[in-house]
Order: structure tokens, then C-alpha cells, then sequence
């Protein structure tokens, strides 16, 4: 018999009535393996005591009472819950709110859009825009300009079927025909539907004066009638339909993909929503827009980008981190953009047909993702 | 109220069933049985990587918080499941938060024998930040090994947590074990 191997014998140290009579016979035989068991005792030993804590006073019935009561008064909604993760990462909220803004209001411009006059503006195509996630902490702050203020709250309700989940959002639940989703897509989807969101941000004279102020560090002056300018955003309703969900959202907490920022991405998520809708009253939207992009810390190249979109009558500006590739691609008929690469890490298409948007997300290569994208019915 | 409606609705049938029998408290009876089997373990298991009590505890509310929401009680992977969860849980609170660090030098209590005069407990608080610390840069196959295994699981629980075989733990435990003492040493 040959020699345990390292496992073998650490496993016999633990649970000696475990393993093979053979192989207890051979440690009683061998003296080599001895001489090694012995070494595997001692460091087992070390590391046990190193190891060593207080153990927890646990009351089992206690903390039943405490579940009882947080399963009550504090329900969680996991896809939520995985969102506002996102939304938390450190310079995310603020740098994406400046982003948006900018592209949402570029978006208006192009409507034609003039002084005092109400315009709509719904993206029906997208256009990349290169950032580089380094250079966004110099963004400031949106709120230093003015006011959110958030007039509906989505709901997200999470569920476990099709039908409920068109039950709760409202919308028809568009999947993939059985048997084709990718090989690497496994186990059933968890649905998490949300109602429609409303918030505005109101642009403030006097609350960039004391950015300015705070700074130390002059401000390009806002132009007149910027001051008390509102712009509305209306989102959804929506439904997202995840697999390989994060820990905790479904099927055994496997250990899945997570991006470099610690980020659990789902192997495969559809999402499908009402196209966000912008109303925008007072001053011009283009000197909105001039005004926006020339404020310091936003990035000269970002900025141009953002100026020099060719057709942003109907062009939504998607941030696109540098180092990753992206590219017109057709789905059904409809012009979509496709955002990743062919590693597998991350992938994404996005596109907009009869009102509503879609998207389709996940750790698959560019042709399982537009593929998914395109089966989608 | 209405999500709780909605996924009432999308349970499967055996669930759905007792879901109607609640008691009150909006637990099932399965699940608090398993809550009273299991709890103890899944505290051990968040606390050794923890070695917070309290967040520990915290940890493995949220553990049978999620289970309940997602899976019925009975289901057979249940314990594993809770297992796996509590360290993977624990691993990303420990990592997530560096000021634990400075707190546990303050208030760790070493099984280690140091003595209690002041230097003796120094020198423990001392160690258990260096553990901490050792713990939270382990590969996490690693520090899951020495969680399960050092909470009191069997080979064949830690294999059924970790999603490997029976005949792998003993290899990746003394690999772990190595890796461990390596890092506290650095």
C-alpha cells in the first residue's frame, strides 16, 4: 500500500474510525507515515489554538423570538437588497447621478426643446460613452447644485413564477425558450418586479454659490433661468428575471462570480421596464446641458463625448468603462448596444422597442448574451 | 404585506399548506423546528470566523431570515445550506469591515491562557488581531475549511457545506491549517 496521504492523515487525526481498516493498518505498520502523522498533529495542534474563541451564549429560543419578530416587521426584498448594494459602492451615486443627468438632458435637447416649453424625451436608441471609473471621483456631487426629490419610491415585490411575476409588475414576462438558454445558466429564475419610480432634481443658484464657496475655487456662472429649472424622471414599472442569484436570493449559496469590485454579478439577468420618460420646464435644455458639462472635475473627454453625440433626438448616452468593448448589434429588428467583452467575466446588450426597454446581463460571452437577447419571447 | 401575499402565492404546494397553518408569529412549524436544530451551529460557524458573539448572531438571523424566504424547511439541502451561508455571510461582514480589527483588540476574550494581568491580555488582543486579520487574507476555500471544521462539523458536514468530497476536506483542512499559520506569522 502506498504511503497516507497528507489528507488521509489529517482526517485520521479528527476521525480515526473513519478511514479504511487497510489504511489504519498501514499507519500502525509504517513508521515514515507515523513520523508524519505526527507532524500533521502538531501543526493541526498550533492551528487550533490560534484559532481559539469565546463561544457565543446562544438562547435558541430567544432568538427564535427575535426572528419571528424581524420576519414580521422588517421584510427584506433580496433583489432590492442586491441593488441598493450597487447603489452603495463608494462614488457610484453621485458620479452616476451626473452621468445620468447629463445624458437624460442631452437626450432633451435634441427634442428641440426651446425656453418655458414642457418636452418629453424617450430613449429609442443608445450611444456609448467611454468613462474611466478612475477619473469619476473628481465628478462633484449633483446635489451640490440643486435638489432631488423623489416622488414614488419603487416597490419591488420578489416572486417566484412567471405568472405572479406579471401578476406584480404588470408586464408580460418574456423568457427564453426551454432548452436554450446557455449550458452555464442553470436552475430556476427568481423573478423581482418593481413598480414605477418618479423623482425630479431641481437646479439651485444659490446652492452651487456655496459649493463655490466651500470650495474656495470659482464655479462657471449659471446661466439665468437655469435657477428653479426641474427635470422629472419617470422609470418603470419593471421586472427582473435573475439566475444565479447572489447568496441568499435562491438555490444553494454557491460561491458565484464576483466582479473586482466585489460586485456578485448573476450568471443571467433580463430586465424588462417602462422607458424612463424626462420632462424638463424652464430654462433652455442645451444650456442645461452646456452647463452641466462644463463644470469641474467632469471629464474633458466625457464632456465632448456627451456634446458631440450625433443624433441625441432619440439617443440615450450609456457610460462605458475604458477597457471595455462595445458595438451596435441587432435584436429582432431593433438597434441595440452591446457592452463587454468575450472573456465570459461580463456582458450586457441593451435596446428599446415599443415603448419599453431591455437589457440583458450576465457572466456569458457577446453571442450567448445577444443570443439570449434575440430568443427572448 | 404585499410581497408577503405574492410570494405566498408562487410557494410550492406542501409550503403553501403549512404557510396557511401559521401560528401567528409568521414562522411555519417546520422552520422553527429547523431554526432550534440548527442555530447553535450556525452561530459557532459565523462566530469562528467572527469571533463576535453578537455579530455572529446577527449573521445567523439573516441566514434563517433567507432560507425561509426562499426555500421550504423540509428541503434536504437545508442544513448545508445554512452552513455554507453562515460562513460565507461571516467571511464577507469580517472583510467588509475593517474596524472590526480595532474593536476586537479591545474586547476579545482569549480562551488562551495569558494570564490576566495586563500584559498577558495585551498580548491576547494582540494575537486575535493578528488571527483576524490572517483569517480575513485566507483564501476564502481556506477560511471556510477552518470555520466548519473548528465549529464542530464532521468531515461529511464540512463536504456537504463546502460542495466537495468527503476525501478533499482533509487535504484542503491541512493545507488550510498551514496557510493559516503562515499568514498569523507574517
Amino acid at each position: 500500500m502506498n504511503h497516507l496521504n497528507q489528507g488521509a492523515l489529517r482526517r485520521m487525526l479528527d476521525e480515526p474510525g473513519a478511514t479504511g481498516a487497510a489504511e489504519a493498518a498501514h499507519l500502525a505498520a509504517c513508521g515514515e507515515c507515523r513520523e508524519r502523522a505526527d507532524a500533521v498533529g502538531q501543526e493541526a495542534g498550533g492551528a487550533s489554538a490560534l484559532l481559539a474563541v469565546a463561544e457565543a451564549a446562544v438562547e435558541p429560543g430567544v432568538a427564535l423570538l427575535k426572528l419571528r419578530r424581524l420576519a414580521v416587521e422588517q421584510p427584506r426584498r433580496p433583489a432590492a437588497r442586491w441593488i441598493n448594494g450597487l447603489r452603495r459602492r463608494r462614488g457610484f451615486r453621485p458620479a452616476a447621478a451626473l452621468l445620468v443627468a447629463v445624458g437624460l438632458v442631452g437626450g432633451v435637447v435634441a427634442t428641440g426643446a426651446a425656453d418655458g416649453v414642457i418636452e418629453q424625451f424617450e430613449p429609442h436608441t443608445f450611444v456609448p460613452v467611454s468613462v474611466n471609473p478612475a477619473n469619476l471621483g473628481s465628478v462633484p456631487d449633483l446635489s451640490a447644485f440643486g435638489s432631488y426629490k423623489v416622488a414614488g419610491e419603487p416597490r419591488f415585490s420578489s416572486v417566484k413564477s412567471a405568472d405572479a411575476a406579471r401578476a406584480a409588475s404588470g408586464l408580460r414576462t418574456l423568457l427564453s425558450p426551454s432548452g436554450t438558454l446557455p449550458a452555464t445558466v442553470k436552475g430556476a429564475p427568481l423573478y423581482e418586479a418593481f413598480t414605477q419610480a418618479q423623482g425630479s432634481f431641481t437646479f439651485s443658484a444659490e446652492k452651487a454659490r456655496l459649493y463655490a464657496a466651500s470650495r474656495g475655487k470659482p464655479l462657471p456662472a449659471m446661466p439665468r433661468g437655469i435657477d428653479g429649472t426641474t427635470i422629472s424622471v419617470t422609470a418603470g414599472p419593471g421586472l427582473l428575471t435573475i439566475y444565479g442569484a447572489p447568496a441568499g436570493l435562491s438555490g444553494a449559496p454557491a460561491e458565484g462570480p464576483t466582479s473586482s469590485r466585489g460586485i456578485h454579478i448573476p450568471s443571467l439577468a433580463i430586465v424588462q421596464m417602462a422607458s424612463p420618460r424626462v420632462v424638463s420646464d424652464g430654462a433652455s435644455v442645451k444650456v442645461l446641458e452646456d452647463y452641466i458639462t462644463s463644470l469641474p472635475g467632469v471629464p474633458a473627454d466625457l464632456a465632448a463625448q456627451i456634446r458631440g453625440i450625433g443624433d441625441p433626438a432619440s439617443a440615450l448616452p450609456v457610460p462605458v468603462p475604458t477597457g471595455q468593448g462595445s458595438h451596435d448589434v441587432d435584436i429582432n429588428g431593433n438597434k441595440g448596444l452591446f457592452v463587454g467583452d468575450s472573456t465570459g467575466l461580463g456582458a450586457g446588450v441593451i435596446w428599446q422597442h415599443d415603448g419599453m426597454l431591455y437589457a440583458v446581463v450576465g457572466t456569458l460571452n457577446e453571442s450567448d448574451v445577444v443570443a439570449v437577447a434575440r430568443s427572448l419571447a | 404585506m404585499e410581497v408577503e401575499l405574492t410570494t405566498l402565492k408562487a410557494l410550492p404546494a406542501p409550503q403553501a399548506v403549512e404557510a396557511a397553518k401559521l401560528d401567528g408569529s409568521g414562522l411555519p412549524e417546520t422552520f422553527e423546528r429547523l431554526f432550534l436544530a440548527e442555530y447553535a451551529r450556525v452561530v459557532r460557524i459565523a462566530n469562528r470566523v467572527l469571533a463576535d458573539g453578537d455579530e455572529a448572531e446577527e449573521v445567523a438571523q439573516e441566514v434563517f431570515l433567507d432560507f425561509h424566504r426562499s426555500h421550504p424547511a423540509d428541503a434536504e439541502y437545508a442544513a448545508p445550506w445554512l452552513h455554507r451561508a453562515a460562513w460565507h455571510r461571516a467571511l464577507n461582514m469580517l472583510r467588509g469591515n475593517r474596524r472590526r480589527l480595532s474593536r476586537e483588540a479591545a474586547v476579545a476574550v482569549p480562551e488562551v491562557d495569558f494570564g490576566l494581568d495586563p500584559a498577558g491580555l495585551h498580548q491576547a488582543s494582540a494575537q486575535r488581531e493578528r488571527v483576524r486579520e490572517a483569517m480575513r487574507r485566507l483564501p476564502r476555500k481556506s477560511a471556510a475549511v477552518l470555520a466548519l471544521r473548528y465549529s464542530g462539523l464532521s468531515y461529511a458536514e464540512v463536504a456537504g457545506a463546502m460542495g466537495v468530497s468527503v476525501g478533499q476536506v482533509g487535504t484542503l483542512l491541512r493545507r488550510a491549517e498551514l496557510r493559516f499559520k503562515s499568514e498569523v506569522k507574517s
